[in-house]
């Protein structure tokens, strides 16, 4: 069995020690299940998931990547601005200061 | 002697840890109490410590701090933070081993039960005078922020990015990629995990060579923003919300605050290109100096 070709890491780029299971359909490199992502009923590397992503006319299809740490920062939610909502609201929390908002037996 | 480090994130346990450390290097004998989804913070920095479950209220709590205490023979206990315990129940029943406030800022500061919890210490230390945060008339002695000890070491990246809360994850790792596409050296702390390029460690406890880089992003807490400091980091934080500590005070006294993630990330790469060390606002100092200040009054 030969080793996982895909070297996408969660930010940096990094060998993969997995076996491979599977090859991408899309570049037939072989890859390993934990680098596998599902595009249109088909199993392609990160990679190539990344390379979907960047399209417009994929990135519908492709919500369920969202909260996959491989991917929520490829999610580029707008164009022209990096950035999102999501990102804007985290410099916008006026409102929240002063709320009670953390529970004093919960970890971060 | 026991330091109750109790309360939400592990900032508590960590500056709890660290002082226990420093008083058993004294020769005192000392645990910390710790939630029990945090024991590896005290594991980690070899300090013994009693895990303390989720009570069911704040009586439940105040029996198990005083079994704790009695159980360890305790001559004194040290309170981070909440002088009236974090649920309140330190104010109530038997009074207990003499108690001594390590006391950081508190939005709360004028509230009735933190007053009251103060009144009933043997000594309070304000571990961050230099933010004013403490009433005029509560007695403190004003000390200053303690970390654990660091030592400067040069550090292999230019940035130091730290999401240690899930809300903070996407939007710095964003922030780290693209800083990276602009040829800095970055470094991101996120989901336990320190990664960089060819790095990828635990992110707890934050190596000093990394907390030593030209800029450290990432959230307002204490220890973040005094161990940065201490190493001579810019510290460009995102203060966030919390129901007592107050990271907006810390943010604006210590740190750099921006307000939208595009200013956020021209704000680092310019302090990475043209700025020098951060200049020193504070002495940060090592937890050796509290513990002989405990030990000289209990
Ligand atoms: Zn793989
Ligand atoms: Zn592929």
């Amino acid at each position: 069995m030969s080793r996982c070709r895909e070297t996408s890491g969660i930010l940096f780029q990094k060998a993969c020690r997995a076996a491979a299971e599977l090859a991408c359909a899309q570049c037939q490199r072989p890859i390993c299940r934990a680098h596998a992502r599902s595009v249109a009923t088909r199993d392609v590397c990160v990679a190539c998931a990344r390379t979907a992503l960047r399209d417009p006319g994929w990135r519908q299809s492709l919500v369920h990547l969202r909260d996959d740490p491989y991917f929520y920062w490829y999610y580029h939610p707008g164009y022209g601005d990096p950035y999102g909502p999501g990102d804007y609201r985290l410099f916008d929390e006026e409102g929240r200061f002063g709320a009670g908002v953390d529970d004093p037996w919960q970890g971060t | 002697m026991l330091v109750y480090a109790l309360g939400g994130g592990r900032g508590h346990a960590v500056r709890g840890s660290v002082l226990a450390a420093a008083l058993q290097r004294s020769g005192a004998e000392a645990r910390v109490l710790v939630p029990t989804r945090a024991v590896e913070v005290p594991a980690l920095l070899g300090v013994p410590c009693v895990p303390c479950p989720r009570p069911r209220d704040a009586a439940a709590l105040r029996r198990f701090v005083l079994d704790t205490c009695e159980r360890h023979a305790v001559r004194a206990l040290l309170v981070d933070t909440f002088p009236e315990g974090l649920l309140g129940e330190l104010c109530e029943g038997p009074a207990g081993p003499p108690r001594v406030g390590l006391l950081r800022c508190r939005r709360d500061a004028a509230s009735e039960s933190f007053l009251r919890g103060v009144r009933q210490l043997r000594l309070a230390l304000d571990l961050e005078p230099h933010l004013g945060w403490l009433p005029r008339d509560v007695a403190a002695e004003a000390l200053g922020p303690v970390t654990r000890p660091l030592a400067p070491t040069p550090s292999p990246v230019d940035v130091l990015v730290v999401a240690s809360e899930p809300a903070l994850v996407p939007t710095l790792g964003r922030l780290s990629l693209r800083l990276g596409e602009q040829g800095m050296r970055v470094a991101l702390a996120a989901e336990g995990r320190l990664v960089a390029p060819g790095v990828d460690r635990p992110a707890f406890p934050l190596p000093p060579s990394f907390l030593g880089a030209k800029v450290v992003v990432g959230a307002a807490g204490f220890n973040l923003t005094y161990e940065a400091h201490a190493l001579g980091a810019w510290h460009v934080a995102l203060p966030r919300a919390r129901s007592h500590d107050d990271q907006r005070r810390r943010a604006a006294a210590l740190g750099r605050t921006v307000d939208s993630p595009l200013a956020l990330e021209r704000l680092v790469a310019r302090l990475v290109t043209d700025a020098g060390r951060a200049p020193r606002r504070v002495d940060v100092l090592p937890a050796e100096v509290v513990a002989r200040r405990v030990l000289a009054v209990v």
